[in-house]
């Protein structure tokens, strides 16, 4: 079943995916320990469809592994020996409740392609059966 | 015997690789369901008209010498007519035209069909080994 093939690299790509979000928040809150540093930036990832030549078929895999280029969130913490002159901090670009929401995705996403996994299985054990 | 001879279970047998073939399509939606730019691919229904009639091979080139190879276009591992779907249900800021839930109801129903034809090849087959004398069949 290349259909089974398919849903595997689907699944890996989902899961790198989830690798990512894990690592972005796990950063949310790393800023730099030097004067002038700048903090964690938030990672992205996209994918794309590859042609596998020897089953024909369309598979999935990550493209690239990008950063967000947005702005940096700024803190006001005077007491902070990284703060700048006015006293500000910069915490890294993530958005925990944007990584939530990519996290759900991810997951059903990867829910989908298991239960094609499973969707397969039976279809072959269904065949099996007709020998009994 | 070869009981794909028989027509009903050649006719069964097609709409089994068929159903085959369009869980990998299936898959393969499914699959890139997050890939930006992506087409939804469909897989065109069964004639069952050219089934029957014995016509659903594909015309393929002449080959005048015996070391010409076989033509084969980007089709050519389906026998299926795969094409994308013209008129999405819904295409994501990042062109993806994939929905998860459309396909996840594709996919039940395309299983359900299977295990239907399975269950008449079964069957079939119990019937023919009735008749054999079979008395379990």
């Amino acid at each position: 079943m290349k259909s089974m093939d398919i849903a595997v690299s689907g699944m890996q790509a989902q899961s790198e995916r989830l690798k990512l979000i894990a690592q972005n928040i796990a950063n949310a809150n790393s800023v730099s320990t030097e004067a002038n540093g700048l903090p964690y930036r938030r990672k992205t990832i996209s994918f794309k469809s590859v042609l596998d030549k020897q089953l024909g078929i369309e598979k999935v895999e990550v493209d690239k592994i990008g950063t967000d280029n947005s702005a940096y969130v700024q803190k006001y913490d005077p007491g902070n020996p990284t703060a700048n002159a006015q006293g500000y901090i910069l915490l890294p670009n993530v958005n925990t409740l944007v990584e939530m929401t990519d996290m759900r995705e991810a997951k059903a996403a990867y829910q989908a392609n298991l239960s094609v996994i499973e969707m397969a299985k039976a279809m072959v054990a269904r065949t099996l059966e007709l020998l009994r | 015997m070869d009981i794909s001879k028989l027509k009903i279970f050649n006719l069964m047998q097609t709409n089994m690789s068929y159903l085959g073939a369009k869980q990998d399509v299936m898959a393969e939606n499914i699959s890139n369901s997050n890939t930006p730019g992506y087409d939804v691919k469909t897989i065109a229904p069964l004639d069952f008209k050219s089934v029957l009639g014995g016509t659903a091979s594909k015309v393929t080139m002449a080959a005048t010498s015996a070391n010409h190879f076989a033509g084969s276009s980007s089709k050519a591992n389906s026998a299926y007519d795969v094409g994308s779907d013209r008129n999405p249900f819904e295409i994501t800021p990042t062109g993806n035209k994939v929905v998860l839930e459309q396909e996840m109801m594709k996919l039940a129903e395309n299983n359900m069909e299977y295990q239907q034809t399975t269950s008449v090849y079964r069957k079939m087959l119990s019937m023919m080994k009735m008749a054999l004398g079979d008395a379990n069949g």
